[in-house]
């Protein structure tokens, strides 16, 4: 284990110290026995001290949880070896930990944490990117954050931040989230039957929770190819703490500036993001906010047409939160929140006769109510419940210009909506101990939706055998109501019925696999019957999934994922009834992750699934005066999706700063995936729409 | 160490290839080829078995039908039967030709030399024929004949079933004959037991005008030349589903309805219909013509087509 690798000269002492069982460097104490300072080994676990002067005789090398070492200098008067030194760990003896209940986690929520997240190519900015590693969930395109989950639309999951609902989390399509990512603690991932806490979702729920407020200043500073972003956490005293962080985007002066300009996104977007923290007598109160703008230009030319879509948004949210205890086993917490969005549409397509149409559409919503949650827990007891209601304004103007991005070349429907009706719900949810190891976790939840003329009541049952294997069984309805540019007299809020069945293992202390099985099945979808809209769709969604996990150790983490999904449903632009083939069948995610002892780092993240679902051309029919293209009945599946990823990080330490230099190259082997096909107004000719090219970016990010 | 990653990674960076911009291409990959054409003259083709079946309406309420087959670059006519009469529609199950005529019903014998009558029925003058099985059903005026054919040298009248008004368009399959009177209606009448026909169920077509009716794919369709659009409803067990999609189309004046592909023409084009996806129907090509073409057949990727004095042959071809 002591390996003597050279020698320096006799003032100077040099080593390593390690981990005697693991090798893992440590960044031990060195002192000798006649120096009042102590030096502090680097990250590598070397050490070099200089100035020793004779009739030194002792080093003592200390660690905290390790047993210290003495190393006699005497014989060695004129040259000092360099000394490689092994200390062995102690065990560390703590206070008694009193596990609350609410740390019991069900095997199906997944969580992945900042440290994981910033590492995962591509993700380093965005959440939703990470997310699209997990089993189940799929993308519709690498450029976007947006989500398939698990047979679901894009606008069927929810997010929520540090318990408030994010009414519109992305930028415009999806482009990115509105989040920084250096204010996320971690988040977790719900995609079965989720607690009745959670609704206004039938396929998923994203829960994120913020990072946590430590009385030190911290920051953070970012900047890479396409963005940077600025973090800054200030504690003012013991009571108030408060966090900053804006983010800018640069891709469009980047693309712009190469010349790129047609047949590809050109995103702009600036976020602001901010907390305070006032710790009282009273409880703890927490204020976020959020105030994104964005401006995006899409340019296609296809057989010398030319598509032309250009967005202007922006969108705020406020909310407040108090969050009080009690006692040590009751919490409440409630607050307000008001949340606005707007945004200006404007669309050119080719017309009839070299004519160009153009089209404008405005939107507008705002999202304001108030909350409120108490929880009970004692032991694995919890009982939790709650309620909030508020307001939901609605206005569209306008035909749907973004139509144009799916091939629909007639902006002559317009969708002119005004309304504002008010939203409410109340869940009640409990859990307890049928019979060690058996935990049952009972729910229902009571949902009243905008413009939907009567309440929804969802039951959620979860039950699980906390023993090993762990087994997990879930059943649940989930609610959520249909885009409001589609409502009518008649408008139903669509569900799903989940019942999903897991089982979770853990095959060696670092390592855990979970299978899960399940079956969705939806009813009330929307179809846009061309003249009205009705709520008959349907669909199902079923599947499995396979992982396994590698849970960070000394900073390797990682995991390998497959999920099969055989689902149909109505689609929305649909006249008739039929459900068609929905997403990807097979997905196949591998995500790896290493820090080295030197400070370097490296992540690959390998996806491979099947292409993605759409209706293909099948060719046109001539409706008045213009030629309407018509799509085969089935949907057929875009060529294999194949990406492989790779980060390249070195810590770093500079001025007084920790963090990070990486290089990040998405889609390494260049693979022209396929996202979808323009065509030109007569739809003799398309296009395809690759995603990702080969992309490599090079960031520091830096933290204190 | 160092060294090495970052000669690594700059190596790797150095393969920056931004190619996400992709080349214009055709939508659907079908082609369509015009490859030869000929003199010929004619109102109405069929294909048979490599064989052409022509009929030719002369000036004098007279026709003539022929049988030919295409040779390098001529065409060579094998047989030709002359009437003095005229004759509406014609059906080939080769060698037997069989007219529905000013005459009644007839069956013609066509060999590679000669064309003769096989035999005839003594019914009103006919304006429509449509075959299936061993079975002719023969449209005279109001009046539907169905005709046993199993002994092309002695048909038989089996039924005859008279509706309320001229029947228009008529399709047959082996349960249901569909016959479209008035307009407006289309009749389905059960031939399971053609000697006891039964209408099972009438419906409205949504426009009105003469449709052409034509069974394939256990699908009818219903071609509206007033309106320009296909109809297409589904044959089930039980009857017609009532429930049809469309195909709207151009200023067109003859459809087509074949196995992989249709057409449908207008007075300088020619619109390949994609029938595989039926009972959706799109169009998915066009090829302009100089001529206005009377009508066509497919056989596999080769349409013929026929105008007043040529017949033209065109390719289907497919490929990216």
């Amino acid at each position: 284990m002591h390996i003597l690798v050279f020698t320096l000269f006799c003032s100077t002492v040099t080593g390593i110290v390690y981990d005697r069982d693991t090798q893992i460097p440590l960044q031990a104490h060195v002192s000798i026995n006649d120096r009042e300072y102590v030096h502090v080994c680097d990250s590598a676990g070397t050490f070099t001290i200089t100035g020793v002067s004779e009739g030194s005789n002792s080093l003592i090398i200390s660690h905290v949880g390790y047993k210290s070492d003495t190393i006699n200098l005497a014989p060695y008067p004129y040259r000092v070896p360099h000394l490689t030194v092994g200390l062995q760990a102690l065990p560390i003896t703590l206070d008694s930990i009193h596990v609350q209940a609410e740390k019991l986690s069900m095997p199906d929520r997944r969580k992945v944490t900042f440290d994981e997240l910033r590492t995962i190519p591509g993700a380093e900015k965005d959440v939703f990117k990470a997310l699209q590693t997990l089993p189940g969930v799929n993308s519709p395109c690498d450029f976007l954050g947006l989500l398939y989950v698990r047979g679901g639309e894009l606008n069927e999951n929810a997010v929520y931040y540090d318990g408030t609902e994010i009414l519109h989390p992305y930028h415009f399509l999806g482009i990115s989230t509105i989040f920084n990512t250096d204010m996320i603690g971690s988040f977790d991932f719900l995609a079965g039957a989720f607690p009745a806490r959670y609704g206004g979702a039938v396929s998923s729920v994203l829960a994120i929770q913020s990072k946590p407020h430590p009385l030190t200043i911290s920051g953070a500073l970012s900047i890479d190819l396409i963005e940077a972003d600025w973090m800054y956490h200030c504690p003012v005293n013991k009571i108030v703490t408060f966090t900053f962080s804006s983010r800018r985007n640069y891709l469009d002066v980047l693309l712009e500036n190469l010349g790129i300009v047609e047949d590809v996104i050109i995103p702009y977007y600036i976020d602001h993001q901010g907390n305070i923290s006032i710790q009282t007598p009273l409880g703890r109160f927490i204020f976020d906010g959020f105030k994104n703008q964005e401006k995006t230009n899409i340019t296609a030319n296809i057989a010398g047409e030319r598509i032309n879509l250009e967005i202007d948004g922006s969108g705020q949210t406020i909310n407040g939160v108090w969050e009080h205890a009690e006692t040590n086993t009751i919490k409440t917490w409630g607050g307000y929140f008001h949340s606005e969005f707007t945004q200006h549409l404007f669309g050119e397509i080719p017309g009839v006769s070299q004519t160009i149409n153009h089209a404008e559409e405005d939107i507008y919503t705002k999202k304001y109510g108030a909350f409120y949650h108490a929880q009970y827990t004692n032991g694995l007891v919890k009982m939790e419940t709650g309620g909030g209601t508020g307001t939901y304004v609605y206005r569209h103007d306008g035909p749907k210009a973004v139509d144009i991005l799916y091939g629909i070349n007639s902006l002559e429907t317009v969708y002119d909506i005004d309304t504002s009706d008010i939203y409410a719900y109340f869940y009640a949810d409990q859990r307890f101990s049928i019979l060690s190891p058996f935990v049952c976790e009972l729910g229902q939840r009571l949902e009243w939706f905008p413009l939907v003329k009567q309440p929804v009541f969802s039951p959620r049952i979860r039950l699980l055998f906390d023993g090993t294997p762990r087994i997990f069984m879930g059943y649940g309805l989930q609610y959520q109501t249909p885009p409001f540019e589609y409502v009518t007299i008649e408008t139903k809020a669509y569900y799903s019925k989940t019942i999903c069945c897991g089982i979770e293992h853990t095959i060696h202390p670092l390592f855990t696999g979970y299978i899960e099985l399940y079956r969705k099945q939806y009813r009330h979808l929307m179809r846009d019957g061309g003249y009205y809209t009705s709520f008959d769709g349907s669909g199902y969604a079923n599947g499995i999934e396979v992982s396994l996990r590698k849970h960070n150790d000394h900073g390797s983490f990682g995991w390998v994922s497959y999920s099969f999904s055989a689902s149909k449903r109505t689609s929305p632009y649909d006249a008739e009834i039929r459900t068609s083939n929905a997403h990807r069948p097979h997905i196949l995610n591998f995500v790896y992750g290493k820090e080295f002892a030197n400070g370097y780092l490296i992540t690959l993240k390998c996806q491979f699934a099947t292409g993605a679902a759409y209706y293909d051309l099948v060719g046109v029919e001539w409706l008045m005066d213009r030629w309407a293209p018509i799509y085969a009945p089935e949907k057929s599946y875009l060529p294999q999706y194949q990406r492989i990823d790779v980060h390249f990080g070195k810590n770093i330490h500079v001025f007084g700063f920790t963090g990070e230099v990486y290089l990040t190259i998405l889609n390494i082997t260049n693979h022209k995936n396929i996202q979808g096909y323009l065509y030109n107004s007569n739809y003799s000719m398309q296009k395809a729409i690759f995603m990702m090219p080969r992309i490599p970016f090079i960031g520091i990010r830096l933290t204190f | 160490m160092n060294k090495i990653v970052i000669c690594i990674m700059l190596s790797i960076a150095s393969c920056i290839k931004f190619d996400f911009v992709s080349e214009d291409e055709d939508a659907n990959g079908i082609y369509l080829e015009l490859t030869a054409s000929y003199q010929l003259e004619g109102n109405e083709i069929i294909y048979e078995d490599g064989i052409l079946f022509v009929l030719d309406h002369d000036y004098y309420n007279a026709s003539n039908i022929f049988n030919c087959y295409i040779s390098g670059d001529s065409i060579a006519i094998l047989a030709t039967y002359g009437a003095n009469y005229t004759i509406h529609d014609f059906f080939v199950d080769d060698p037997y030709v069989y007219l529905a005529s000013e005459q009644g019903f007839e069956i013609i014998k066509f060999t590679s030399t000669e064309a003769v009558v096989y035999s005839s029925l003594n019914i009103p003058p006919a304006s429509i024929i449509a075959l299936s099985d061993d079975r002719t059903y023969v449209a005279c005026n109001s009046a539907l004949y169905i005709i046993n054919i199993t002994n092309p040298r002695a048909p038989e009248i089996e039924a005859i079933m008279d509706f309320p008004f001229t029947i228009n368009s008529l399709a047959v399959d082996t349960v249901y004959a569909f016959v479209q009177t008035d307009y407006y209606t289309l009749n389905v009448v059960n031939v399971q037991n053609p000697s006891d026909p039964v209408l099972t169920a009438t419906l409205v077509f949504p426009a009105f005008g003469p449709y052409n009716l034509h069974v394939k794919h256990g699908c009818l369709y219903a071609f509206n030349k007033y309106d320009d659009f296909i109809l297409i409803y589904t044959i089930e067990s039980d009857g017609l589903n009532r429930n049809y999609s469309s195909l709207s189309l151009p200023n067109v004046y003859y459809a087509y309805i074949g196995e992989e592909y249709g057409f449908v023409l207008n007075s300088n084009e020619l619109l390949l219909v994609d029938m595989q996806y039926t009972p959706v129907l799109a169009i998915c090509e066009t090829m302009y013509l100089l001529e206005t073409p009377l009508s066509g057949v497919i056989n596999e990727d080769t349409i013929y087509l026929l105008t007043s004095s040529k017949l033209f042959i065109a390719h289907i071809k497919t490929g990216l």
